[in-house]
């Protein structure tokens, strides 16, 4: 069906497009560039990171839960566990969705060793890694996913610091959103979009000057950030 | 079990809710505090099981300091304003989830807790199906399972019916003779006095005369 759209919608004006078959390596979730699901998915990574575990430290406050648990297990376990818990959803639920992206795209499209020359790949020979992706693709995805499997965890844990802040379990799920959305636009604005999870979390890079140092030096501020927050600060609080 | 609070003041954005209170309890007896809304009772019982610091002073639980020494006292079960649970799961299934958190107790001992309070063991029903009253059971419930030295009942007969408030008479004198501390507030004078050794009256904060 596609085929036979883009088929009439290229007509004879095929050279190159055609020519070279669609890949694991351009095809899967993390490695397309203009369709609509990869570009939801990264926006979105925010919220779906938080959505299974940052809501219950604001439902246990509200309900009243917590008390149960506080009056049973020392205060530092307790913060610690919800701590490690939040982060842990966040990193398996993206690399659920990630990696089964990937197994399924594997189903369905060849595993060629991609060539710059096509013009049919995103990645750049000259971005973080771009050499490795041209050599070892499948390497190359595996560690990205690893990276953006890190950084939804840290995203998860960051939203355990904004349900410090509000008993609404809608604010504990999307203020990590609404927090990394604001800081990628307020980047953007001064071009250092390199510097915005948002972007950087792309396996492909829509942005030059990725790289490595960048993504663990905020990996590790944001988690220090959360970790300060929820397990040095919010334990220490009063519980009502 | 002695617990002590010794000149114990709490100020929540420059209120002072609870003043300057000193008193001493000791296992084997029943505490009933009385009071108007808001006069302290609730913010009293936070304080003695650690969920929230005094301003100054100091709670001593046999010996040691609560906050300092111990972030809860060791043995203690609570209920305090609403009982709380995880709504997906039976009431029993909760029994077994909190008390895996710290007395790890028998799947007999829990039902035993839930009959006393007058629960089925058996209700595979879950905790959101379940009335106000079977709550505030399920709530009774969790605070003494596992005979705690120390029990901290607010407002205990909220929405029970009589033969449930029967119960829970028979589980304060099971846990009295058990040698437990138990502290009750109740907004019901009659079946204060009933069950309580000793009444003490708080008002701001205050313990009065």
């Amino acid at each position: 069906m596609r085929f036979a759209q883009e088929f009439a919608l290229y007509g004879d004006n095929i050279s190159g497009y055609l020519h070279y078959p669609k890949t694991v390596f351009n095809s899967s979730i993390e490695l397309e560039y203009d369709a609509l699901p990869p570009i939801l998915l990264y926006l979105l990574f925010p919220i779906i990171a938080a959505f299974p575990y940052a809501s219950t430290y604001c439902k246990d406050k509200k309900s009243g839960y917590l008390k149960n648990l506080l009056v049973r297990i020392d205060r530092r376990d307790c913060f610690m566990a919800k701590y490690i818990a939040s982060f842990l959803s966040g990193f398996f639920v993206s690399g659920v969705i990630l990696l089964a992206s990937l197994g399924l795209t594997m189903l369905a499209f060849p595993m060629l060793i991609p060539e710059a020359v096509t013009q049919n790949y995103y990645v750049q020979s000259g971005n973080m890694w771009g050499e490795l992706f041209y050599t070892m693709p499948m390497l190359y995805t595996l560690l990205y996913i690893l990276i953006d499997m890190l950084w939804c965890g840290c995203m998860a844990s960051f939203a355990m610091l904004i349900s410090m802040f509000t008993r609404s379990a809608f604010l504990a799920v999307t203020g990590s959103f609404i927090v990394f959305e604001v800081l990628d636009y307020v980047l953007s604005l001064f071009s250092l979009s390199q510097f915005s999870p948002i972007t950087f979390l792309r396996p492909i890079q829509t942005c030059d000057g990725i790289n490595l140092w960048i993504i663990l030096t905020e990996f590790i501020v944001f988690m220090a950030a959360s970790f300060i927050g929820f397990y040095f600060l919010e334990r220490k609080k009063d519980v009502f | 079990m002695i617990l002590e609070l010794q000149n114990v003041t709490k100020t929540i954005k420059g209120v002072t809710v609870l003043d300057n209170i000193s008193l001493t309890m000791q296992g084997g007896r029943v505490y009933g505090f009385q009071g108007k809304n808001g006069s302290g009772k609730t913010m009293l019982m936070r304080l003695v099981c650690g969920l929230i610091k005094p301003t100054s002073g100091q709670v001593v639980i046999n010996g040691e300091i609560l906050g300092r020494d111990i972030s809860f006292p060791r043995s203690v079960g609570v209920l305090i304003e609403n009982p709380s649970f995880l709504p997906e799961y039976t009431a029993l299934r909760n029994l077994r989830l909190l008390s895996d958190l710290r007395d790890h107790l028998s799947d007999d001992e829990l039902k035993a807790a839930l009959s006393d309070a007058g629960l089925d063991p058996e209700d595979k029903r879950k905790y959101r199906s379940f009335s106000l009253g079977m709550k505030q059971k399920l709530g009774i419930a969790a605070a003494v399972m596992g005979n705690p030295k120390l029990v901290i009942l607010d407002e205990p007969i909220n929405a029970v019916d009589d033969a449930g408030v029967e119960n829970i008479r028979k589980i304060l004198m099971r846990l009295k003779e058990h040698g437990s501390l138990i502290i009750v507030a109740c907004h019901d004078r009659e079946e204060l006095e009933l069950i309580s050794d000793e009444i003490l009256k708080i008002d701001a904060g205050r313990i009065v005369p």
